[in-house]
């Protein structure tokens, strides 16, 4: 017997997972305003359990992209999109979370900024980078995006600690050997940066920059596309 | 959760909301996002068929359906359905769901297009700020939606033109949607102008269809092709690209590229009637039978509770199939029952009287060719033609009499097939177009193959000569003239080629001037080609008249 393929086994495996995830996030959707409704005091906890599932979620997507993209199988579907509503999707997704949190959650975005890109998988950047950002900010995090040398730049700061010095000369567009011990294996950088370089447009690539140019020397996850 | 005294809480329980989708606990909780929204009047479907049933009963202002429905229509189709029968107008909102990336099927075309995409897991929060902004968009927008619905292109043209100066929000979908409009209004260069305009900014898809419809409209095949091709390679799923490409081949006679463009149309979105109509056309053009059957079968399958369910479509597969028994005579033990199953599952299905009783006996007659039984297909084409001529003029029909006549012609009967058809011409002088299809039918092949294969040939031809390539012209011509001998306006372009030829290079073809002179003895000064006829002939005689 030939040996299974299992990148295959992982794509249909998530799939799978990911159907359930989206009944498990809509009945706690339910639930949610249910209790909100009722004024509950057990509501508070809700938003945790959201996190948490929304993290899951969007693994799940990274992962689903990260074999696509193994596969040729990732085009973008590159639109023109309001990023002003890009931005009040998040806000809205994100509130309640950060609110439990304490967090202050600040967008910023010109009505009439319009960004060549694809929509679902940009926002699976975003979502991304604003749950680290909330992981490690202290009292704020701030989306602004402004138009920049014929392109857009997406900035997501903290005001937290910034990253360490090792992080910020990386470009994050190759895969470094996971190592149990660090945890981390900047798997959500990695697929960013991969996401942006598939943002092309006029000949030019998008890029993914890391700096510590948040508020008081937080963490900036710069964005740009072309 | 909106706030029940805004001005938007009012819009939602105004609305009236369908939701198409399989999954019953989606559904259940889509329903309690849309109450918690607002909305009061909420109803589901289950299927696209049921949902097109609803939406026939009863108006919904706003639709919601998945792209993946199980075994029946995608959410495609049933946007297309219902965009065609005016169930969801511009004014409505139709919004496409999917379990993974919506936009991996891409509408690029304003007419097919839906709303907007929502991808699962859908969150009320998510489902509110898309919600808020559709509804926003189209009350802003309504003028233009409005007059878009009525059919008056130029009023939402100027519609289109005030939003895009009092409401920058909705630039590049009003930019979109001004170049589709100039399409509508016929200003082919106005869009053209607007899709380059975009695609020098960034290079968005929408402007890449439009602007290779532009060129298709223009009748630049070359580079519609061009653009087509690219597009096609970047987005394999564009759907609408794919067709495009095969109209543009087929324009271009390259029936075989077109078939296989089509054909990967088709595998994307097999549901479609009519594409399945088109492939099984251009299959029996290019001789490829299995496909033409297949394509065919699917078009009758996938049309039930559709708005192509008609008996036509029936008679149309009847044909398809007589077609490749005309081409594959080994084929009439295993297409043969077919035709007949296909006949009686019509006069089933929609009543004896469905069926056009000549179109009927035509088959019969077709078949009955193409198993041997000569006598008996002329005597049933015979029964036609006397029944037909000893009608009163007032209640012939024309499209019966040309059928006739090519029955008559099928059946060798050829004096009696043009006693029939110049009959006809005289009866209906009013019928512009009855003159010439009388000529097509008596000057060109029976074989639809054949016919289209000279028609491309004498178009060749007549570029070449254009080119003064004459020489590559008679090759054209006299090929074409071979699968149509007696295709008058054929050897009369043949002849005329062979006249701009010097005499040395002449006398090289002198016995395919000699045949092509035969072929065109004793034409009817009834013919419209005639004095074109008379014309070459006087020449001919000038120049030979010294020798």
């Amino acid at each position: 017997m030939s040996q299974p393929d299992f990148n295959l086994i992982l794509a249909s495996s998530v799939h799978d997972m990911k159907n359930s995830l989206t009944m498990l996030l809509s009945s706690l959707d339910e639930v949610t305003q249910t209790l909100a409704d009722r004024d509950d005091p057990v509501a508070r906890q809700v938003p945790v359990l959201q996190y948490e599932l929304a993290r899951v979620n969007n693994d799940l997507v990274q992962l689903l992209g990260l074999y696509k993209l193994g596969e040729n199988l990732l085009t973008p579907h590159m639109e023109e999109h309001q990023i002003a509503d890009l931005f009040r999707e998040l806000k809205a997704r994100y509130a309640p979370l950060f609110q439990n949190r304490g967090i202050e959650l600040d967008t910023q975005a010109d009505e009439d900024l319009f960004g060549f890109l694809d929509r679902d998988l940009i926002m699976t950047v975003l979502n991304n980078a604003l749950t680290n950002a909330l992981r490690y900010t202290s009292t704020r995090v701030m989306l602004r995006a402004i138009s920049h040398e014929n392109g857009i730049q997406i900035d997501v700061m903290d005001d937290g600690e910034g990253y360490p010095e090792s992080m910020l000369d990386e470009d994050y567009k190759h895969l470094k050997g996971f190592s149990w011990a660090e945890k981390s294996t900047q798997l959500g950088l990695y697929f960013a940066s991969r996401i942006a370089e598939l943002h092309t447009s006029a000949g030019k690539t998008g890029t993914l920059r890391l700096s510590n140019s948040g508020p008081g020397g937080g963490g900036c996850l710069t964005l740009w596309l072309p | 959760m909106s706030n029940p005294f805004s001005v938007l809480f009012k819009a939602y329980q105004r609305k009236k909301f369908l939701i198409v989708d399989d999954f019953d606990s989606f559904v259940f909780s889509l329903k309690q996002m849309l109450r918690r929204l607002g909305a009061e009047h909420i109803e589901s479907a289950p299927n696209g068929e049921r949902a097109l049933d609803m939406a026939l009963q009863r108006h919904y202002d706003v639709v919601l359906c998945d792209y993946n429905l199980g075994d029946g229509k995608n959410g495609q189709q049933v946007l297309e359905e219902l965009r065609h029968r005016g169930l969801v107008r511009h004014q409505d909102i139709f919004i496409m769901i999917s379990a993974e990336s919506a936009r991996d099927w891409v509408f690029a075309a304003i007419e097919n297009a839906p709303d907007e995409y929502l991808t699962k897991p859908i969150t009320q929060s998510i489902l509110q700020n898309r919600l808020d902004r559709i509804l926003a968009q189209k009350e802003t927008l309504r003028p233009m939606y409005a007059a878009m619905d009525a059919g008056d292109y130029s009023k939402a043209l100027s519609a289109c033109e005030q939003a895009l100066a009092a409401s920058p929000d909705y630039r590049p979908l009003l930019i979109k949607t001004k170049a589709y409009l100039y399409l509508q209004v016929g200003d082919v260069a106005a869009a053209r102008a607007l899709y380059e305009a975009a695609l020098k900014r960034r290079p968005l898809q929408w402007a890449r269809f439009g602007l290779a419809r532009t060129c298709l409209m223009e009748g630049n095949l070359p580079r519609a092709i061009e653009l087509l091709q690219l597009l096609v390679a970047e987005y394999p799923n564009m759907v609408q690209a794919w067709d495009l490409l095969s109209d543009a081949l087929k324009q271009c006679g390259d029936t075989h590229a077109a078939e296989e463009a089509l054909a990967e149309a088709t595998r994307l979105s097999p549901r479609t009637v009519v594409r399945q109509q088109q492939l099984a056309g251009l299959a029996n053009l290019n001789d490829n039978p299995d496909r033409a059957v297949e394509a065919s079968r699917q078009a009758v399958k996938h049309a039930r509770n559709s708005v192509h369910d008609t008996p036509e479509l029936y008679l149309n597969h009847a044909h398809v199939l007589t077609d490749v028994i005309e081409n594959h005579p080994e084929k009439i033990a295993e297409l043969g029952s077919q035709v007949k199953e296909t006949l009686a599952a019509t006069r089933q299905r929609f009543g004896p009287a469905a069926i056009d009783p000549v179109e009927m006996a035509l088959i019969d007659a077709r078949m009955r060719l193409a198993e041997g039984e000569h006598d008996a297909a002329r005597k049933i084409v015979e029964d036609l033609a006397n029944t037909f001529s000893g009608q009163p003029v007032r209640q012939q029909s024309v499209r019966q009499g040309l059928a006739i006549g090519r029955g008559l012609l099928m059946t060798g009967a050829r004096e009696q097939a043009e006693k029939l058809l110049y009959r006809l011409i005289q009866d209906h002088p009013d019928d512009s177009q009855l003159p010439s299809r009388v000529e097509e039918l008596l000057d060109e092949p029976l074989n639809l193959r054949e016919r289209l294969k000279a028609r491309e040939l004498n178009r060749q031809g007549i570029r070449l000569y254009d080119q003064n390539e004459f020489e590559r012209a008679i090759e054209m011509f006299a090929e074409a003239a071979r699968l149509a001998p007696r295709h008058v306006a054929l050897n009369l372009n043949l002849l005329q080629a062979l006249m701009r030829l010097p005499d040395d290079r002449r006398a090289a073809y002198r016995d395919i001037e000699k045949s092509c002179l035969a072929r065109l003895k004793g034409l009817s000064q009834q013919h419209r080609q005639y004095r074109r006829y008379a014309h070459l002939i006087s020449k001919i005689k000038d120049t030979e008249a010294p020798s």
